[in-house]
């Protein structure tokens, strides 16, 4: 069953090195999303493992083989790619059969896993219709069904989901999670979707310019993020600067904004007077009346934007601070909730244990959030 | 000024018919969103109204006048496309400077509009820069300004936004919503993705198969959606299969198998009928002694900003999914759910049942 670990893995194309040392260990039976925007190595990473590209340091090791040197044929892997590459001239049985076929499979043995991985599938009516003829959905499931069929129990993904419909990703990505647990696979799927990584994965590996930024699950990565760029690239963040003007017992301190307002929050290892930033989801910061004013952590602004989006309504605040908020309200949290309109005062709050405090980065917050290191 | 009607729009293509009476109206100043799946016909539709392909029946009208003999450039819109190409031996900023030059502004105005104009979709950095220079999304976004620079009162967007990261969408759209407003312009705006049509949108056309099966504002959409395929494009919705066992006013009481009932508060159902019934995820409530109990087993939960999002195999055999806060939740386990009748959404059947619908949503199942 495989296991992958990746050994100070560097890869370079001419001048620009697109791996700069990447260890990582995907468990077996793991289910592990690679996330990180276009341009950082994500691809290069996964065509390392597949063996379709050779590392210039480092060593792929699948279940404590090392495998560097070996050729993909070897190495169990079934690949999938964005565009999706089925054999034009042949229907999706014939396409499902193909693997099976060439490792020289006896004919009823090939029949019998091609049938079978297409029936897990949900794909076996469509057997007989060619690539041309499937929407990208089926199209997509297909070329899954045909990297299974090799026999790989380790399954690489390259965006695998981006050419298709926006509605039918989601749905997919569950397919697909369901597909790999329910058949004990190993998966390595490689986004730069950050709703798509949280919902499939079981750990993601967050990269920025060829580095590892963090390797975790998706509920440690989105309420622990370890630094600024991880919280920010794992759905969005509003920044404040500040601060630590006090520190108070369980953990707590007293941050003053750049407006003068004083929160709390949790914050360890700061001294006073340190500048800090305090990151809140938008979703974790609540909208209340003016009139609410006697609960902590409030913040007074004006809403500028107002719009609903379904599940939540999404609210723009400029703070009196000068500075700009995103709010997102649920809409499952009460029945009735209160429609704030453009231009309105309204207060802002937050729950000490929602903010996220980091010191101010060196390079400044632009920098830090650039996607270039 | 810029409106637009639509009557009566068919356009058939040898076996497939890519439109089918198509009536939309489009206020001055309005921006209108025609949302559906990829081959619903969305761009056929724009390109009957910006003339670059005749329909087999029905009038485009702009601003009441009759425009179906008029040619392109005549008719007072500019059309981004789906697949735009910008100029490669130019910059950013002679790209979008080439509207206003065809036009006939002098270099020095067509280049300080074209400035303004890139300021708005942030690429004012990258006004010196090549194409080839630029990311896909940034392409998109000098495309749009190059739209822009028309300086029509009536734009007509075909997918602007398909090829950004979903972290600079998410911002981007909000403003380009703006920056019509704020230009006054009246949009029809096509796309495939639902909640970029939520942030941009006054009002939503949905299209499936050639056919607007229901127009409205977002909230009326989202709240009431009229058919199953609807409800479950628009959102995340678990659908099942029922039959109507008892119906009077307010209050639907439907059979869905395995012993379960469901109440709604809908109306309009008989005795009998089969229905499909639609709970959204964040409807469901978790324990508690409320209507509607049904029982189930976990099979898997993933997480997603801040919630779980929990597959429950329900004891009848379907299989539903619940968005829930609470983090107790044990794969394996038993678990108990109830849902308020007011939230329970009931859609007519459709001949071949929930398949067909979930076929036509997603392509799949
Ligand atoms: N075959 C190649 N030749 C030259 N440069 C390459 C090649 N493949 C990738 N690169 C470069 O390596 C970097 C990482 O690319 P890639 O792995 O495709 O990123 P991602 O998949 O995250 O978008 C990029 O700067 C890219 O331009
Ligand atoms: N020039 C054409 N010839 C034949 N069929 C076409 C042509 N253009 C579009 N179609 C068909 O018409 C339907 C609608 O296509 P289109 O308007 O491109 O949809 P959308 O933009 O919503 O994806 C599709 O089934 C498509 O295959
Ligand atoms: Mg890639
Ligand atoms: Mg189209």
């Amino acid at each position: 069953m495989p296991e992958v670990k990746l050994v100070n893995i560097v890869k370079r194309f001419g001048n620009i090195t697109a791996l700069r040392g990447i260890n990582l260990t995907v468990e077996n039976g793991e289910y592990v999303c690679i996330l990180g925007p276009s341009g950082c190595g994500k691809t290069t990473l996964l065509r390392i493992i597949a063996g379709l590209l050779k590392p210039d340091e480092g060593q792929v090791y699948i279940d404590g083989e090392d495998v560097t040197h070996k050729p993909p044929e070897y190495r169990g892997v079934g690949f999938v790619f964005q565009s999706i590459a089925l054999f034009p001239h042949m229907n999706s049985w014939e396409n499902v059969l193909y693997g099976p076929t060439v490792k020289g499979l006896d004919k009823s043995i090939s029949h019998r896993i091609a049938r079978e991985i297409m029936r897990t599938l949900k794909t076996i009516d469509y057997s007989g219709l060619y690539p041309g003829e499937l929407s990208g959905g089926i199209a997509q499931m297909i070329a899954i069904a045909r990297a299974l069929a090799t026999g790989a129990k380790l399954l690489l993904l390259d965006e695998p989901l981006g050419a298709l419909d926006p509605r039918i990703r989601v749905d997919l990505r569950y397919e697909l999670r369901r597909i790999v647990k329910g058949l004990g696979l190993t998966a390595i799927h490689v986004t730069h979707n950050q709703e798509e990584a949280l919902t499939i994965a079981d750990r993601i590996v967050v990269m920025r310019s060829g580095m590892v930024e963090a390797y975790d699950t998706p509920e440690n990565l989105y309420w622990h993020p370890k630094n600024l760029f991880v919280a920010d690239f794992i759905g969005k963040v509003n920044v404040l600067e500040g601060f630590i003007k006090k520190a108070l017992t369980g953990g707590k301190a007293l941050v003053e904004l750049t407006g003068g307002i004083s929160i709390e929050v949790y914050a360890k290892g700061f001294s006073e007077g340190d500048k800090v930033v305090v990151a809140v989801r938008p979703e974790n910061f609540e909208i209340l009346d003016r009139s609410e004013a006697d609960k902590p952590n409030l913040l007074r602004g004006v809403v500028t934007r107002a719009r609903f989006m379904g599940d939540y309504y999404r609210y723009d605040v400029t703070l009196e601070s000068g500075e700009r908020v995103t709010v997102n309200t649920p809409l499952y949290r009460s029945e009735k909730i209160q429609v704030r309109k453009k231009g309105e005062p309204v207060l802002v709050r937050f729950d000490p244990e929602k903010a996220l405090v980091y010191a101010y980065p060196k390079r400044g917050i632009e920098r830090e959030l650039s996607i270039e290191v | 000024m810029g409106s637009l009607r639509l009557v009566d729009i068919s356009k058939r293509f040898d076996r497939v018919e890519a439109l089918k009476d198509v009536d939309l109206e489009i206020y001055d100043g309005e921006y209108a969103v025609v949302l559906g799946p990829t081959g619903a016909g969305k761009t056929t539709l724009l390109r009957i109204i910006a003339g670059l392909l005749r329909q087999d029946n029905g009038e485009v009208y702009i601003n009441e006048v009759q425009v179906d003999d008029l040619p392109p450039e005549e008719r007072g819109v500019a059309l981004f496309f789906q697949n735009f190409a910008l100029f490669p031996h130019m910059t950013v900023l002679d790209n979008v400077a080439f509207s206003l030059r065809v036009k006939g502004l002098s270099l020095e105005e067509s280049e300080r509009k074209a400035m303004d104009i890139l300021r708005m979709v942030h690429l004012d950095h990258r006004a010196y820069s090549y194409p080839r220079e630029l990311s896909g999304g940034m392409q998109q976004r000098v495309a749009l300004a190059r739209t822009i620079a028309a300086g029509v009162d009536i734009l007509l967007l075909d997918e602007p936004l398909s090829q950004l990261d979903a972290k600079i969408k998410s911002e981007i759209q909000y403003e380009l919503r703006d920056l019509a407003k704020s230009l006054g312009l009246t949009v029809l705006h096509v796309t495939n993705d639902v909640e970029e049509a939520l942030a941009v949108a006054d009002r939503i056309a949905i299209l499936n198969k050639g056919e607007i099966v229901q127009v409205g504002t977002p909230v009326e959409i989202m709240e009431n959606p009229k058919t199953a395929f609807v409800a479950s494009f628009i959102a995340e919705m678990n659908l099942m299969e029922g039959v109507v066992e008892e119906s009077s006013e307010n209050r639907v009481v439907v059979d869905i198998g395995g012993g379960f009932k469901v109440e709604s508060s809908r109306n309009g159902f008989k005795k009998g009928e089969l229905v499909i019934v639609g709970v959204k995820p964040s409807s469901f409530k978790i324990g508690g002694d409320g209507k509607n109990g049904l029982t189930g087993k976990v099979e898997d939960w993933v997480f997603s900003f801040g919630f779980r999002r929990v597959t429950v195999q329900l004891d009848n055999g379907s299989r539903v999914s619940v968005k829930t806060e609470r983090k107790d939740i044990e794969r394996g386990s038993s678990i108990s759910l109830t849902v308020d009748p007011r939230d329970v959404y009931l859609f007519p059947y459709l001949k071949g049942g929930l398949r067909t619908v979930l076929a036509e949503v997603s392509g799949v199942f």
